[in-house]
């Protein structure tokens, strides 16, 4: 199978099966725009992924390469966020820095994919959780004022209350 | 490193605005809530309109929910330029619900079921000319005598309406016609509309039709099934009074291809022959719900014919047909549908 070899910031090269690079639509377009040629081995630069996010982010793209396309979002429809698969769980069982580096490498590849399982660990962080406790998770400096914060605990009240 | 709390990692900051508000959007509104209040950042990101659009906030008068209900009364308080969707239910004081409504300037859709409306919801609503849903099932209208000629083409974008046993008069039902994007109608308890409005109806809305329901009764021909035929979005159909209603226009449901849903009840027209060959066609046997009360033809081969290749079925009635109530089929039937909901009498 032809291969293509993605370069990280840091310059280190992945040769991948074009098939799995093609599931990021940033590089299938640009595929696309320059033409490829099968003789020739492309180098595609991509300066915004580090080398461990870029094996991350392969090594996701391949164990998903043959899922079926992902349906059109819905916007009236809730969201889920309780069907994560236990592969895609175990997969990212990774500090929180790794989690947003993946984001973001998700986010500029446009892997729809990655980025709504990734989005959806996130939000699983904040569900149920006080504005105190989402700081502490997340290291959030809280700075309202100490008027604002009054107004905050005042239209919250009959939140506290149980 | 100063500036930094000895946390190695990238914080969430690094994630742009869009990609926060990704997340929120994954959130129920407890959370949305709490995301406000977190810091300025989140706060702003919180209350971005495309967090709040998906969200239906629901007060309802009924006893029991009354601590939910009085949770979101507040929430329409203090974020009523974020509500969009709102559905307000079992309320029997018009007052209250206006007050309610008042507050929300940015409806895109407004449900007011189980309630009792009163005659000034006619001007209430005019309030609102981007609505896109309007429900009002099951509701009373205050003053019996009157009527509600509310102009529905004021709403340009109306997609959907539902109504109760008022709401439609000769007054206004041209303005039903006139509402180009509205392709979910349910009116099945309106009675005395007339096959021309209904014809007229059928045919402005034929390319964009998606769920009609109707009372049917003299209005509704077979003509109109065969317009109805015409309609290649239409997946949900139902047919309250269907007495009027021959088999040339039975055939003719054959032909919806994406239909998912059918509902024709009384009729003593239609023969075993030609409910068998309709409900044996490849678009028929791919629904999901069908219901054939009080069809005098219904006999236990049709039965048999749904229970075999009708492979979508999750629901079916077929109350009081009499050809299969007098037997001891019943007990057959249930055994014949084991995975889904079978009402027979």
């Amino acid at each position: 199978m032809p291969n293509i070899k993605l370069q990280s910031s840091d310059n280190e090269v992945f040769p991948v099966d074009i098939e799995i690079a093609k599931c990021s639509v940033t590089i299938k377009t640009m595929l696309e725009d320059l033409g490829v040629d099968d003789e020739e081995e492309e180098v595609v630069p991509l300066p915004n992924v580090n080398s461990a996010i870029l094996k991350k982010v392969i090594q996701w793209a391949t164990y998903h390469k043959d899922d079926p396309p992902l349906p059109e979002d819905d916007e009236n429809k809730e969201k889920r966020t309780d069907d994560i698969s236990s592969w895609d769980a175990d997969f990212l069982k990774v500090d929180q820095g790794t989690l947003f580096e993946l984001i973001l490498a998700a986010n500029y590849l446009d892997i729809k994919g990655l980025l709504d399982v990734t989005c959806k660990t996130v939000a699983n962080m904040i569900k149920g959780k006080s504005p105190e406790e989402i700081r502490k998770t997340f290291n959030i400096k809280n700075d309202f004022t100490a008027a604002e914060e009054d107004q905050v605990r005042k239209e919250n009240e009959w939140c506290e209350e149980k | 490193m100063p500036g930094f709390d000895g946390d190695a990692f990238p914080a969430i900051d690094i994630l742009p605005d869009e990609i926060i508000i990704y997340i929120l959007k994954y959130l129920p509104l407890e959370s949305i809530l709490a995301c406000e209040n977190v810091c300025h950042r989140w706060r702003k990101l919180a209350r971005d309109a495309s967090v709040w659009r998906p969200i239906q906030i629901v007060y309802s008068g009924k006893p029991g929910q009354s601590e939910v209900s009085e949770k979101n009364l507040e929430i329409i308080s203090t974020h009523s330029e974020h509500i969009y969707h709102l559905k307000i239910q079992y309320v029997y004081s018009y007052p209250f619900i206006q007050s309610i409504i008042d507050k929300c300037d940015n409806l895109l859709s407004l449900e007011i079921v189980m309630c009792r409306i009163g005659k000034e919801f006619d001007d209430d609503i005019k309030k609102w000319p981007h609505l896109r849903k309007l429900n009002m099932k099951n509701s009373l209208l205050l003053l019996s005598n009157a009527d509600l000629p509310i102009q529905y083409d004021q709403f340009e974008e109306l997609k959907y309406l539902s109504l109760s046993d008022f709401g439609l008069t000769s007054a206004n039902c041209d303005s039903l016609v006139n509402c180009k994007y509205l392709s979910h109608i349910l009116i099945e308890k309106i009675r005395n509309l007339d096959t021309e409005f209904i014809t007229k109806l059928i045919l402005s809305k034929q390319k964009i039709l998606v769920t009609l329901h109707i009372y049917g009764g003299d209005a509704v021909n077979d003509k109109c099934l065969c317009l109805l035929s015409q309609c290649p979005s239409l997946k949900d159909l139902a047919i309250i009074r269907c007495e009027n209603l021959t088999d040339v226009g039975l055939v003719c449901l054959a032909n919806l291809k994406r239909i998912e849903h059918l509902q024709v009840w009384n009729n003593v027209q239609f023969s075993e022959v030609n409910l068998l060959k309709t409900l044996s066609s490849d678009s028929l046997v791919k629904l999901q719900s069908l219901s054939l009360s009080r069809i005098g033809n219904v006999s236990p081969v049709i039965v048999d014919v749904i229970s075999e290749y009708y492979k979508n079925l999750k629901f079916l009635a077929v109350y009081q047909c009499p050809r299969i109530i007098n037997t001891d089929y019943e007990k057959q039937l249930k055994s014949k549908f084991r995975n889904i909901d079978v009402v027979l009498y």
